[in-house]
């Protein structure tokens, strides 16, 4: 993409009317990346100031609030993770290797006694400490197509993977987001231990 | 609880074969509004008819639904909007 030399108004336009009303959305997915509110600040101002340097490579009637997800994401893995106490990205390969097993298979079966009436009675809390718990990558995975209802393109392009990648990347994450609900589930006695 | 799909139904012979029960690609695909209407609809009657499939159909718009309703949004603290505000009117400086 060529980029747009805007003039200092048209960056001011776009930058409030484009920017700014994403900046809830921002802050909660910084939020939930860092799980703390002083690093989601900080995560946030440093995407925006980005955001605005670079503002003439944003084309102007796309999609503004996935772009600023993508600066927001590059600056978490590139920048932000290497001065917080996250622990270091998912090993894909160990991972996949793990996840193509039949010992996986048969995990992902022992939690098919989750029915959606137990999930119901989950509360707030336990969701959040089941979605906390999942690898940044998986975590990132389900906040974008479940929580803020990115397309898979969308996705790709914020995550600069292909689209089978985001399939699979979803297919990993719910399976485990399953195992996870279903043992607070049986923790908190809403379900039976098997 | 469906996305709307925008998706057009591929050609492939693949994506032309009626949904496998144990086929749980297919039913993200369709929860994530992915899926052409013929699929959805495919889906939707086959559902109606298989308990399995219609008991994993629930349970993952459930974990959609909590995932929405649960999770406690936060609200943008004040002095980050200042502080961003700020900073960009320090660019003309």
């Amino acid at each position: 993409m060529i980029p747009t030399n805007y003039t200092e108004q048209e960056k001011n336009h776009i930058f409030q009317k484009e920017m700014i009303p994403h900046l809830e959305s921002m802050y909660n997915f910084a939020f939930r990346l860092t799980l703390d509110e002083d690093d989601a600040k900080d995560l946030v101002q440093d995407t925006y100031l980005k955001a605005f340097r670079f503002i003439n490579s944003f084309e102007k009637g796309t999609n503004a609030k996935a772009w600023l997800f993508r600066i927001l994401k590059n600056s978490f893995i590139n920048d932000f993770r290497k001065k917080s106490k996250q622990p270091s990205k998912v090993d894909y390969q160990e991972v996949e290797t793990f996840y193509n097993s039949e010992e996986f298979d048969k995990e992902i079966e022992a939690t098919t006694d989750l029915r959606s009436e137990t999930v119901q009675e989950l509360i707030g809390d336990e969701v959040a400490s089941a979605i906390n718990s999942l690898d940044v990558d998986f975590r990132i995975a389900i906040i974008l197509c479940d929580i803020e209802g990115f397309t898979y393109e969308e996705m790709a392009k914020i995550l600069d993977i292909p689209i089978g990648t985001v399939r699979s990347r979803l297919h990993r994450a719910r399976g485990l987001l399953k195992e996870k609900l279903s043992s607070y589930a049986k923790k908190m006695g809403y379900l039976k231990n098997t | 609880m469906l996305k709307k799909t925008t998706a057009q139904c591929p050609e492939s012979e693949e994506n032309t074969k009626p949904c496998n029960c144990c086929c749980i690609e297919t039913l993200y695909t369709i929860l994530d509004g992915e899926a052409c209407e013929q699929q959805s609809q495919e889906l939707m009657a086959h559902i109606e008819k298989c308990l399995p499939c219609y008991q994993q159909y629930d349970l993952e718009v459930a974990i959609r639904e909590v995932l929405k309703t649960h999770l406690q949004k936060k609200e943008v603290p004040q002095d980050l909007i200042e502080s961003i505000k700020m900073k960009i009117s320090n660019f003309y400086v």
